[in-house]
């Protein structure tokens, strides 16, 4: 293209009133959409780029390779002095703006995208974490804002690793509780019968992001002899008899977050660990679902821009027959493709947040759309790199392996797709 | 070559498969003993399945056309595509010249692979120079799959205007190699850059046209013994597994998964099977088989990732293999001659191709 022919310079053949409507800057899409939002979140995602950049970036490739040799519980407290590990309630109890309250998704979801563009297992790591605590925060359960949340938050501003995680998948019921036809005849294996002072838990759960190193956990058990009415939310310590850690799973990506089983053997639960009511922990369960499923959006479109970033890179640089690969047309046209699903993408999740609540049709939604999307996004970067594609130096196949899960996690995207429609059944479409 | 004589040579390498890969794979680690490939070539090698005239790409098969390696392959890959992959590279070296434990070096990110460079070598190609009546190579060549145990290189080189191929030891002078690292599928495959740097050699001139039809129909064979592996594995799977008080099996939304899955692999089979029948010398032939490695390889990855989704979370976890499954396809996929250099090869109007 001849230099007089670039936008910013056709630009300038416009009187005053034409150049300020043609907006020619080349500029990033990213730099665009940041400028749509209010400036603390504009700032906020300056911030997640940032430290997505410096410090989980330099990590992605050995944590992919090697998890155990990268320390988890470091990078948390990293996050933590950022204040990123306290931000999803207000003060007193977390370093949440009151006026942030009316985007209660689209921060998660912009941290989501900013640190699993850099890595899907350490962003992972790091955001399941919220999970973990979501069922405290959903549950509107005050008690449990003054003495846990506010126990929690207060020692990882201290510089604990006090991670929490999330735990209702069991070995014979992973999608039965993520569904509500399934839910009626789930075979449930976690169990608890109320003792003096408490309750005694046994049984297993597994797949269990951060299981292993988590200090707090939030576990779902119903009552001996009866079903998911009976469900109720509890919060463990990884301290507490009768717990332990199972195998550790290993996992096709997303491997720099652990994925354990929890076993249960008579653990007693004091009865002030019940968060919400008992048999309240379905309501929970499928209100955690409908905030956390957008941030798995956010968390799969991160992740197929972080392989778009490595294609885009790779191909200004690689060269095919004497010239860059970017000076194909066939290579600018499948870079430009991504694009506009990134976009599509990005778009989906900001609306999902865009919610005063979120509800079952909108984070379901989100989550079945990104991860489907994602999922082909890097698989067609993988393809444009050619045979450097399934190499493991240029990152794109891990971004593509840790893309398939978020298609399987928070519930299956058939499962998903079925919540779409069960909350919108009785509604009018049009 | 007759049906029955292509399925028996298929049986055989079923039985091959059962009795030594499967143990290979198995459960543990995150592609299986590797340790143990060099033995399972030996004995691949003793049962007849690589070298000699009957083994995969064997001289039998400049005759009896590709049905009989392609059948091996695909039985083969029902268990694991990458020990196939291997037999695979080997029999394709073995069919250039370079017997025993070889491979073919040719592509480069220094040229492009279209219809031009198939007809007379491009700028960029591994080149051989004749230095006092002695022809020597120089020049790159990537990416190059082998066996694990690659002893001798078979080089499509430019030769006075025309493509030639000769052989080399990989262990000549003037000829250095640089491993890839760590990959996301095939792990029972070697993959090495190759630089040579006057490597003496002698040469006979050869089209790489026959070579490159028989590695496309190859790897259609192992993304279809993968894809019919994980689809076994799916349907296993279904009727074992509960789920909201009912095997899996009988959920819609799995029934829906295993039967796009399903056809998806029967098309595939059945776009193989018609370009197998109508092999034959000339151009019409590659650009068939470059259709048939488009598609069936993006059907196939297709068929594996939906067979993934029915294990739902256990599809993920090493246990299963499934999640191995999914990475072979995946890197079936894009390797040389990957999805974008198909499309071109198959942009240009080849006399007969379509007929």
């Amino acid at each position: 293209m001849k230099l007089q022919l670039a936008p910013e310079v056709a630009r300038l053949s416009l009187g005053r009133l034409g150049q300020r409507l043609y907006d020619a800057q080349p500029r990033s899409i990213w730099a665009h959409d940041t400028e749509t939002l209010p400036r603390r979140l504009a700032l906020a995602r300056h911030r997640y780029r940032d430290f997505a950049a410096s410090e989980i970036t330099p990590l992605a490739l050995q944590a992919d390779r090697d998890p155990a040799s990268v320390d988890g519980r470091a990078l948390f407290r990293a996050a933590a002095r950022q204040g990123f590990q306290t931000e999803m309630m207000p003060a007193p109890w977390g370093g949440l703006r009151l006026r942030s309250l009316r985007h209660l998704l689209l921060q998660p979801s912009l941290k989501a995208e900013e640190f699993c563009a850099a890595c899907g297992g350490l962003g992972l790591g790091l955001l399941a974490h919220e999970l973990g605590v979501a069922p405290l925060f959903v549950a509107g359960d005050l008690r449990a804002y003054t003495r846990w949340l506010g126990r929690i938050y207060g020692e990882i501003r201290r510089g604990e690793p006090a991670i929490a995680a999330f735990a209702i998948t069991e070995p014979g019921a992973g999608s039965d509780v993520e569904e509500t036809e399934g839910a009626a005849t789930a075979r449930l294996g976690t169990w608890y019968r109320p003792v003096p002072g408490g309750y005694r838990i046994s049984g297993r759960k597994c797949f269990i992001s951060n299981g292993a190193v988590a200090r707090w956990i939030t576990l779902f058990a119903a009552e001996a002899g009866h079903g998911l009415e009976r469900w109720t939310c509890f919060l463990l310590d990884s301290g507490m008899q009768g717990l332990s850690v199972g195998r550790s799973e290993r996992k096709m990506g997303q491997r720099g977050s652990d994925a354990s089983e929890l076993v249960l053997e008579e653990v007693f639960v004091p009865a002030d660990r019940v968060i919400g009511r008992e048999g309240a922990g379905w309501a929970i369960c499928r209100n955690v679902l409908n905030f956390s499923r957008p941030v798995v959006g956010a968390i799969a479109l991160g992740i197929a821009r972080g392989a778009f970033e490595h294609a885009s890179a790779f191909c200004r640089s690689a060269r095919l027959g004497g010239r860059p690969l970017c000076d194909y047309q066939e290579v600018q046209l499948a870079l430009a493709d991504m694009l506009i699903r990134l976009t599509a993408m990005r778009a989906t999740v900001w609306h999902a947040a865009r919610y005063r609540l979120p509800f079952q049709a909108s984070g379901a939604a989100a989550k079945v759309f990104c991860s489907d999307t994602a999922w082909s996004v890097c698989n067609d970067a993988m393809a444009l790199l050619g045979d450097h594609g399934y190499l493991h130096t240029h990152s794109v196949e891990k971004a593509a392996r840790d893309a398939r899960l978020t298609q399987i996690y928070e519930g299956t995207n058939q499962i998903n797709r079925l919540a779409v429609f069960e909350s919108q059944r009785g509604a009018e479409f049009l | 070559m007759d049906a029955r004589a292509t399925e028996a040579f298929a049986e055989t390498a079923r039985r091959f498969a059962e009795r030594e890969v499967q143990a290979l794979v198995g459960t543990e680690g995150r592609d299986g003993d590797l340790e143990a490939l060099p033995r399972l070539l030996e004995r691949a090698e003793g049962a007849g399945l690589l070298g000699g005239d009957y083994g995969v790409w064997g001289a039998a098969s400049q005759e009896d056309g590709p049905g009989p390696s392609v059948a091996v392959l695909a039985a083969l890959a029902e268990a694991c595509a990458g020990v196939a992959a291997g037999l695979h590279f080997a029999g394709l070296g073995a069919a250039c010249g370079a017997t025993g434990r070889g491979a073919v070096a040719w592509l480069s990110p220094a040229w492009r692979l279209d219809w031009a460079a198939l007809r007379a070598p491009p700028v960029g190609a591994v080149r051989l120079r004749d230095e006092a009546g002695a022809l020597r190579l120089e020049g790159e060549a990537s990416f190059v799959h082998a066996a694990p145990g690659c002893e001798r290189l078979a080089v499509f080189a430019e030769h006075e205007g025309a493509w030639a191929l000769s052989v080399v030891p990989i262990e000549a002078p003037g000829l250095r190699r640089r491993e890839v690292g760590r990959r996301c599928g095939l792990a029972a495959t070697e993959v090495a850059h190759y630089a040579f740097e006057g490597a003496p050699v002698e040469a006979e001139p050869r089209s790489p046209q026959p070579h490159l039809r028989r590695l496309l129909l190859g790897l259609c064979a192992l993304s279809l013994g993968n894809a019919r592996g994980a689809l076994a594995a799916a349907r296993a799977y279904s009727t074992a597994r509960r789920q909201g008080g009912a095997l899996i099996a009988r959920h819609a939304a799995v029934r829906l998964l295993l039967g796009d899955a399903a056809s998806r692999v029967a098309g595939a089979a059945g776009h193989l099977e018609a370009v197998i029948e109508r092999e034959g010398p000339g151009e019409a032939a590659v650009w068939r088989a470059a259709a048939a490695r488009l598609r069936i390889s993006e059907a196939c990855h297709a068929a594996v990732s939906d067979c993934l989704q029915v294990f739902g979370g256990y599809g993920y976890m090493e246990d299963y293999r499934l999640e191995k499954r999914l990475r072979d396809a995946m890197t079936l996929r894009v390797l040389g001659p990957g999805p974008d250099t198909l499309r071109q090869l198959c942009a240009e109007p080849v006399r007969g191709a379509l007929r």
